[in-house]
């Protein structure tokens, strides 16, 4: 099992379609807080994406804080991995 | 000498005789820099007026203090052609109980002219104007260029008052609207915020997607078979349609084509098409920026037309009976070519027709231009939010991927697909933006009707309903 063992950031505030997300180490197993501004078209499959890729990399203590601005999803996974690496110490 | 004016707006008001119930007018050339909206309720509320009609050509951000007269009961019915997406979120939550009314540009007037709805007061908000009245957005430290929409207003209103922050000698020599429909005149420190009026320059777009959709765009043109000596053309004002200017413009220097007119809101590259020996002349009812404001000022052959002239059906004949081709904006559109711009995909009131339903109706070819997604939000939808130009007006779909050409015009498809062009169906590029962006989940609905849309003709073309509360 890996461990989020620091906070990290990725991603652009001000720009439309990309995301930013924070990683940091939670207690209480992977939380995951979404804004966004397609959150009614696209918030399930942003959430699905989100506990994906900490499947993939074996994470269960992550609380994940996505403001996404309409990024797609090869965007958003690619802002994921590089938040879940990051928050590792990779 | 005679003189209208009279010592301040609170004085033009009790002259006007504004009372409960009335139907008051303004325009929207001084944009979100307006303050003469603002200025006029401010005074009708503290006066204790209530339950007036406010028509208005647009309604923008800065016209928020229009919510609380809203909620205290001051204004009880909106009419607007465009309501911006301050305004708009605060209707959407369902404040008033009479449906806004959307129009065109060219319904309004109508509308105005017919009856249906009649104006008691117009307030003219003015950049230069004489003391009887005489006035004019072509000069001033508040200029705009065309004062088009107002014309309306000041010819049918039962009383029109001019607000102005330029007042000069009896006669102004180029006025728009002229003394015989003004009452009174009314001079203050500042009609408007230049800088909300209007951008100084506007930047030309380096977005490759757009610039990839405005070369396509005049391919369509040219492919059309309408690029020709006499063209007719209009365009907006956003990044991809003057970019398609700016190519077009190219085409038909190379080409020796000179074409006759552009019309609708003019912008500065629409100044330079016009310069360079392009297009005849430009009918401007809406000046974009300062370079179009300008010119209009100093270039005979760019002339100022009314809301009615330039797309109403209720004159004899408009800008748009002789109008080739138009590029147009969405925000979404559907797979029979329904466009939505009044609201976003949350159903949020963000825009209206504006021009938009009474250029599809009538010109030879309509073009919509817009990318494949924005926002991961596909463009192409099996149904819009709203309908607020009929598909059976729009006739041509350009994204970044492909052309999408509506069945009933098989003539442009043949053409377009003889010249080489990338046709595509317009499901197959609804499924091209749903395979990156995925299929998106249709956003809550509420229940209340708190907008209706109306077409060129002043037929009911759609409601539009409340947003739920987000949990």
């Amino acid at each position: 099992m890996n461990k989020i063992i620091k906070m990290a950031q990725v991603g652009n505030v001000d720009q439309n379609a990309d995301c930013v997300i924070v990683i940091e180490p939670s207690e209480n197993g992977n939380e995951i807080l979404l804004e966004s501004l397609v959150k009614a078209q696209y918030g399930d499959a942003i959430i699905a994406s989100a506990q994906d890729e900490l499947k993939k990399y074996d994470i269960t203590n992550a609380k994940l804080t996505i403001t996404d601005r309409g990024a797609i999803d090869c965007v958003l996974r690619a802002r994921l991995e590089a938040v879940i690496k990051r928050g590792m110490g990779v | 000498m005679a003189t209208k004016v009279v010592s301040n707006l609170k004085e033009a008001i009790e002259l006007a005789k504004v009372t409960d119930g009335m139907s008051i007018s303004f325009h929207h050339h001084l944009r979100n820099g307006d303050h003469v909206l603002n200025m006029v309720m401010d005074e009708l509320a503290a006066m204790g007026v209530k339950n007036l009609t406010v028509n208005a050509s647009a309604v923008f951000d800065v016209h928020a203090p229009l919510i609380d007269h809203i909620k205290n009961g001051v204004v009880t019915k909106l009419c607007v052609n465009y309501m911006s997406k301050g305004i708009g979120t605060h209707i959407c939550k369902g404040i008033m109980d009479t449906p806004v009314e959307f129009r065109s540009h060219g319904q309004r007037p109508a509308d105005i002219e017919n009856g249906r709805t009649p104006i008691d007061v117009a307030f003219i908000a003015a950049p230069t104007s004489d003391t009887m009245g005489n006035c004019t957005g072509k000069m001033g430290k508040s200029r705009f260029g065309s004062i088009g929409y107002a014309m309306a207003d000041a010819m049918n209103a039962k009383t029109v008052i001019v607000i102005t922050d330029n007042l000069v000698e009896y006669p102004l020599t180029c006025a728009s609207i002229t003394e015989d429909y003004v009452d009174y005149v009314v001079a203050v420190d500042e009609i408007g915020d230049p800088n909300g009026i209007m951008s100084g320059t506007t930047a030309q777009t380096r977005d490759p997607v757009r610039l990839r959709m405005a070369q396509t765009a005049v391919k369509c043109i040219e492919a059309s078979g309408l690029l020709k000596d006499g063209m007719s053309f209009q365009t907006g004002a956003g990044g991809a349609t003057m970019a398609a200017a700016m190519y077009l413009k190219d085409v038909m220097l190379e080409k020796g084509v000179v074409g006759s007119y552009i019309v609708g809101g003019i912008s500065t590259a629409s100044v330079d098409l016009q310069k360079a020996g392009c297009f005849r002349a430009l009918q401007d009812v809406q000046s974009f920026d300062l370079g179009a404001a300008a010119d209009l000022l100093e270039n005979p052959n760019h002339i100022e037309v009314s809301g009615r002239r330039y797309s109403s059906s209720i004159g004899k004949s408009s800008c748009m009976n002789n109008l080739d081709v138009a590029m147009l904006g969405a925000t979404e559109i559907d797979v029979d070519f329904n466009v939505n711009v009044h609201t976003d995909s949350n159903g949020i009131i963000m825009g209206g027709s504006g021009g938009h339903t009474d250029i599809a109706e009538i010109c030879n070819m309509a073009v919509v231009i817009a990318p494949l997604f924005r926002n991961r939000l596909p463009i192409v939808l099996d149904h819009v939010t709203t309908v607020s130009t009929k598909g059976e007006n729009i006739d041509v779909l350009i994204t970044e991927s492909g052309i999408a050409v509506n069945p009933r015009r098989q003539d442009l498809k043949e053409k377009f697909i003889a010249a080489g062009l990338n046709v595509k169906d317009i499901h197959e590029l609804k499924a091209m933006a749903e395979k990156i962006c995925g299929v998106p989940q249709p956003a809550p609905k509420g229940d209340k009707i708190v907008g209706e849309v109306f077409g060129h003709w002043g037929e009911h073309v759609d409601y539009i309903y409340s947003v739920p509360d987000k949990e």
